[in-house]
């Protein structure tokens, strides 16, 4: 802790240096820190922190909006907006905060300095109705464009439904784009839902508008892109979210910190197991629960079954979108015995919540860790399958490689995370950089790819499984060492009862590093057992973020395998 | 509008029924529109170890044109809604609608303001199967119970 | 009209007319064949079951009965006509195809000619001197077919898949031709019927001539041009599932059935065509027609004891799988058991009636003739049959190319590659005495 609080001082210190003139107020909150600053010139500092080799703040993890309504002490800035930055090398964050008058929320916008605040603006600007100078497109992200109201504000009621007769078009965003690449289209309509050839374009050279999901088959039956194509070739994408929008931050709020555990698992439905894990880390950060050496490997023992299971769901589809149908099947009956253990242990095959905070509801049953040792047997066997037949395979390897290339500069800037940063050839892996539960002390490598293209990302996965498969061993005989009934059964009947929990007022950012990415829980506590606000810093989102860039200019095929190897859960990207 | 105006309700009409819902029962190919968690579900229900495909579903039609048996298979927004409206309208008749998972049949954990409360706000649904997400035992259990309810149809009832 | 009447060859009209319909049997029954084979080794491949539910009274036959609740379905399914589409290609594009999968059969020889007395009856629909260029010519029409189909859609991803197909088909269909002037140049001919004859010779005394062994690289080409003829993995370009969905995403019911049903036929018309040219046509290796003929009655008692065994093997393994699932209840499914059961006693028990019958009773000359053609016609069935079962294979194992890769792979390299075959075979046919 000591080490925390001098580190925590230190950037205190350079930070405010950096500030000038300006005066700058820190808080800390369970190893948060916190720096108040002046919306003005947030555009300057976050600049400032990102260039200066002594915080190197290179990556915007998160945006997150605030409504303190009801938050006590009442004040006349009714909104606040938190930055929350890291820097991928020094290894340190700070959480950037900004009020906003009530009538006039306005804020400069800072997609400028990171690529990813593009997004993660415009939902703040849905939820909230903040609004951003100088945004390039400041449209609604997550609910439709003629929804009225802002959903995550106070006075929002929970079930104010509107509905729409019909999908947006998106041809607005498009004859921008299209427009800059010297390429305008006036004549062009869509029909009904992209159907119909437009008769009206007399010019064989304008582009081709075609709508690609959101009940396409690659796309999972969430995102939506329209496209103008050129022959097979994508000259614009328009990317449209939101397909899975329900609206699970503003049902936290509802109950209270024990209801929440439902909701992040039907976040990643890939990986259940890992937000459930995350969220409760963040939670006891907050109330200063320590859990027991068992808890924390048993902890680490599901989040890297869960990280199988989440590549595995990754894996098999991708190819299935590849054309090569076979290796699903042969990934999936892995999954398969994974939620047999899980179900026995859990009582459900998909969606657990079988984390508590402080603990776990059960104890584990008998014959759990062989059960676990079979399985990573099958699935080192399905790996070799799978292996066998795409490793070597020409025709996989062409469709591969360099298809969606991202460089480290770009990837950071657009705050990816987890896998897809590694495979541009980035060491960033929170296990390693910013070590929880005892992970320092497991014996595992960091894989990492070359050139960041769809190859890459496929084979850090692959082999990130074997990585996992070690840890989960190490895990296994760990967990054999100890005394049988050690805290897990005390825990279970300490957390059995959903103990009320109310953690001291305040606000937090805790991640852990979840299949995906970095997955984040910013937490505002009021000091009432509901929490006030929770954000969720979803890696698929940030992951997602560059999917115009990375589509431009490559064939409606390589979008398939885009798609595929950026792993987009909808759940995660939408909530 | 064919042979069954010319016989009615006869011993030759229920033969035809008998055929063609023996057809149809067998082989329901299902579009599936999987949204969210019931989706995974959807895929283990394809999987080896359950195996869609005993029953004839196998088949995965991604154009409604070609498609019997709607699943609707996780959360459906209102954004989203139109959308699976569109695919509703556009599947020829015979049509048969699941509804998977409890966000789907009634809104589930999801009572806000963006999900739909149950798609039978916008479609009609023919099976609902509750869980969340149902386990592929479920999804089955409605298929069979689903070709149950059409070998019970005939060419009459239909317009 | 009494000089037309007798002018006509009655003998022509009626065998051509008989081989017509067998032609087309055989066509049409094997789309139920592949389409069984597509999802019965499809399930094999991926460790699942594949279609077991569908009934006649009990009889599943392993799933191929699906295919008859299949037909039944799309035939009562609403065939609809969107209002958008281009009615005249629209409806035009699915006949195309069919009509095209139907012709293919026409002039591929199915068996050595039939000599009964002084008659012989060539065992193909038409003998024709123009042979594959026949083949060629029909089978680039389904083109028309993709491309009117996509196009008259009037719709954006069928559109795309009209695109691609006529492509495709287009570069493919040059390979296609280039990968088969060595074969003529080596059997000097373009005639079906006597190209396969000549691979009933013998090189180096022991190698069957066949058009795989005379002209390896030629195979290959031609055998990777007809996938992408078929728009089977990995060319499945125009049907991209996952990419475009394919070219008749507006179809529905019977028209779609078309479409479907024509794949099917397709790669079986392609696999008897590969079979003719390559792989020996109706040619028992080693076993020549006139051999055949000598030996009539030793030749039907191996085959009814081949039969006999094989009827054994599939017996027992019938056993096994039905000792496996021991059901607690009774109900239909024994019923199918049992009536396998009897299907093979009878097989078994017709090979033993032959085994006896050739042994006590002398052959003529038509019996001779037809255990010939018989036995041809197997042999060629069961060729075809192993180069479906290679063609869906390589569907669920392979993914998919890309559209510029596609085209990359047939004019960058398989272009030149079939052009470097022509003069290597050109050189050898001038170095090589004896030629």
């Amino acid at each position: 802790m000591t080490e925390n609080n001098t580190q925590a001082v230190s950037l205190q210190r350079i930070v405010s240096q950096l500030a000038g003139n300006d005066h700058i107020e820190f808080e800390e909150n369970c190893g948060s820190l916190f720096a108040v600053v002046d919306s003005k010139n947030i555009i300057s500092l976050l600049t400032l922190l990102r260039d200066t080799p002594s915080t190197h703040f290179d990556m915007l993890v998160d945006i997150v909006g605030i409504d303190s309504l009801s938050l006590t002490p009442i004040t006349a800035n009714r909104f606040q907006i938190v930055y929350v930055l890291t820097s991928t090398d020094l290894g340190h964050r700070i959480c950037i905060k900004v009020h906003l008058p009530s009538d006039t929320p306005e804020i400069p916008s800072v997609s400028s300095v990171f690529a990813v605040a593009n997004w993660l603006e415009r939902e703040v600007f849905d939820q909230f109705g903040i609004v951003f100078q100088g945004h390039p497109n400041l449209k609604r992200l997550l609910n439709f464009q003629g929804f009225a109201g802002h959903p995550l504000r106070k006075d929002f009621p929970i079930n104010g439904r509107q509905a729409i007769p019909e999908s947006e078009d998106l041809l607005d965003e498009m004859k921008i784009k299209l427009g800059k690449l010297g390429k305008p289209i006036e004549s062009i309509k869509i029909g009904e839902c992209g159907n119909t050839l437009e008769k009206e374009t007399s010019n064989d050279s304008d582009p081709f508008i075609v709508n690609l999901g959101p009940a396409h088959p690659i796309v999972h039956g969430i995102l939506r892109l329209l496209l103008a194509v050129e022959g097979e070739t994508i000259i614009a994408a328009v990317p449209e979210l939101g397909y899975l929008h329900r609206g699970a931050e503003k049902n936290c709020e509802a109950g209270n910190y024990h209801q929440v555990i439902p909701y992040t698992d039907r976040m990643n439905y890939a990986s259940p197991m890992m937000n459930n894990i995350g969220y409760c880390k963040a939670v006891e950060k907050m109330l200063g629960i320590i859990i027991s050496e068992h808890d924390m490997i048993l902890r680490v023992l599901f989040c890297e079954l869960g990280r199988i299971m989440d590549h595995l769901l990754c894996l098999g589809p991708h190819l299935v979108d590849l054309g090569a149908l076979t290796p699903f099947w042969f990934l999936f009956q892995i999954r398969e015995k994974i939620y047999d253990i899980m179900e026995k242990y859990s009582g459900a095959r998909l969606t657990y919540s079988c984390v508590r905070i402080g603990s776990f509801p059960f104890p584990l049953y008998e014959g759990f860790t062989d059960e676990v040792e079979s399985v990573l047997k099958d699935l080192a066997g399905a790996i070799d399958d799978v292996r066998r037949l795409v490793e070597r395979n020409r025709i996989f390897y062409d469709r591969c490689c360099n298809v969606g290339a991202i460089t480290p500069h770009d990837a950071i800037r657009n705050g990816f995370t987890g896998p897809c940063l590694r495979a541009t050839g980035l060491e960033y892996d929170l296990r390693k950089n910013k070590p929880y539960y005892l992970y320092e002390t497991f014996d595992f490598s960091v894989v990492v790819g070359t050139n960041g293209d769809t190859y890459d990302r496929f084979f850090v996965r692959v082999y990130e499984m074997i990585e996992s498969v070690k840890i989960i061993r190490q895990a296994i005989t760990r967990i054999k060492a100890m005394p049988p009934d050690s805290s897990v059964a005390e825990g279970a009947k300490k957390s059995k009862g959903f103990k009320k929990i109310a953690p001291p007022a305040g606000a937090i950012y805790d991640s852990t590093e979840a299949a995906n990415g970095e997955l984040g829980f910013f937490i505002i506590s009021d000091g009432s057992p509901k929490p006030y606000r929770i954000k969720v810093r979803s890696p698929s989102l940030c992951n997602y973020s560059a999917i115009e860039s990375m589509v431009e200019g490559t064939m409606i095929a390589d979008l398939v395998s885009i798609i595929g190897s950026l792993n987009v859960i909808g759940g995660e990207i939408d909530r | 509008m064919g042979i069954e105006t010319v016989f009615g309700r006869s011993w030759i009409t229920a033969r035809i029924d008998d055929i063609v819902n023996w057809g149809r029962l067998n082989s329901p190919w299902p579009y599936v529109f999987g949204t969210a968690c019931c989706a995974i579900e959807f895929m283990s229900a394809a999987s080896s170890h359950f195996d869609i495909a005993r029953y004839g579903a196998e088949l995965i039609r991604w154009s409604p044109r070609q498609a019997d048996l709607l699943i609707v298979a996780g959360t459906i927004s209102y954004k989203q809604a139109p959308v699976l409206k569109r695919i509703y309208e556009q599947m020829c008749e015979p049509k048969w609608v699941i509804a998977v998972g409890a966000c789907c049949c009634s809104g589930g954990l999801y009572d806000n303001y963006c999900t739909v409360q149950g798609v039978s706000e916008i479609i009609p649904v023919d099976m609902y199967v509750p869980g969340c997400p149902p386990r592929a035992e479920a999804i089955f259990d409605a298929i069979i119970k689903l070709q149950n309810k059409i070998s019970k149809e005939s060419v009459l009832d239909r317009k | 009209m009494t000089n037309f009447f007798t002018h006509l060859d009655w003998l022509f009209l009626g065998t051509t007319i008989g081989k017509a319909v067998f032609a087309w049997g055989l066509t049409l029954g094997f789309i139920l064949v592949n389409i069984f084979l597509e999802r019965k080794i499809c399930a094999f491949i991926q460790d699942r079951v594949g279609p077991n539910r569908a009934n006649v009274l009990g009889i599943r036959l392993f799933g191929f009965v699906l295919n008859f609740a299949d037909a039944v379905k799309l035939l009562f399914k609403e065939d609809i006509t969107p209002p958008f589409v281009n009615k005249f290609y629209y409806f035009i594009a699915p006949l195309i195809i069919m009509t095209v999968a139907l012709m293919g059969m026409a002039v591929v020889p199915f068996a050595d000619d039939l000599v009964i007395g002084n008659i012989v009856i060539p065992m193909s629909v038409l003998d024709i001197n123009v042979g594959f260029l026949f083949i060629l010519a029909i089978t680039s029409l389904s083109v028309y077919s993709l491309v009117l189909g996509g196009f008259g859609s009037n719709s954006k991803y069928p559109l795309f898949a009209a695109m691609r197909s006529s492509a495709q088909m287009i570069s493919y269909e040059i390979v296609m031709g280039l990968s088969l002037v060595g074969l003529v140049m080596v059997f000097g001919t373009v005639h079906l019927r006597e190209m396969t004859a000549m691979q009933g010779g013998l090189l180096f005394g022991f190698l069957p001539k066949w058009g795989v062994v005379m002209q390896p690289v030629g195979c290959i080409l031609f055998c990777i041009a007809s996938l992408a003829e078929l728009n089977r993995t990995p060319f499945d370009l125009p049907e991209g599932e996952s990419e475009i969905i394919g070219f008749h995403v507006e179809y529905s019911s019977m028209k779609f059935a078309l479409f479907f049903m024509a794949e099917y036929a397709n790669i079986f018309v392609a696999a008897a065509v590969i079979t003719t040219l390559f792989f020996g046509g109706w040619q028992i290796p080693w076993l020549p027609t006139e051999t055949i003929k000598e030996n009539a009655a030793i030749v039907l008692q191996i085959t009814a004891a081949f039969a006999f065994s094989g009827v054994s093997i599939v017996a027992f393994l019938l056993h096994r799988f039905y000792s496996k699932r021991k059901y607690k209840w009774k109900d239909l499914r024994e019923k199918e058991g049992m009536l396998l059961y009897a299907v093979l006693a009878c097989i078994a028990l017709i090979s033993i009636g032959a085994i006896v019958f050739a042994q006590y009773v002398p052959f003529n000359s038509i019996l001779k003739s037809s255990l010939a053609a018989v036995l041809q016609i197997g042999i060629f069935i069961l060729k075809s049959f192993l180069i479906c079962f290679t063609v869906v294979w390589i569907r669920w194992t392979l993914p998919r190319l890309r559209y510029d890769q596609l085209m990359a792979l047939g004019w960058k390299i398989m272009l030149p590659v079939g052009i470097a075959n022509i003069l290597v075979t050109g050189l050898i046919l001038i170095l090589v005495p004896g030629k």
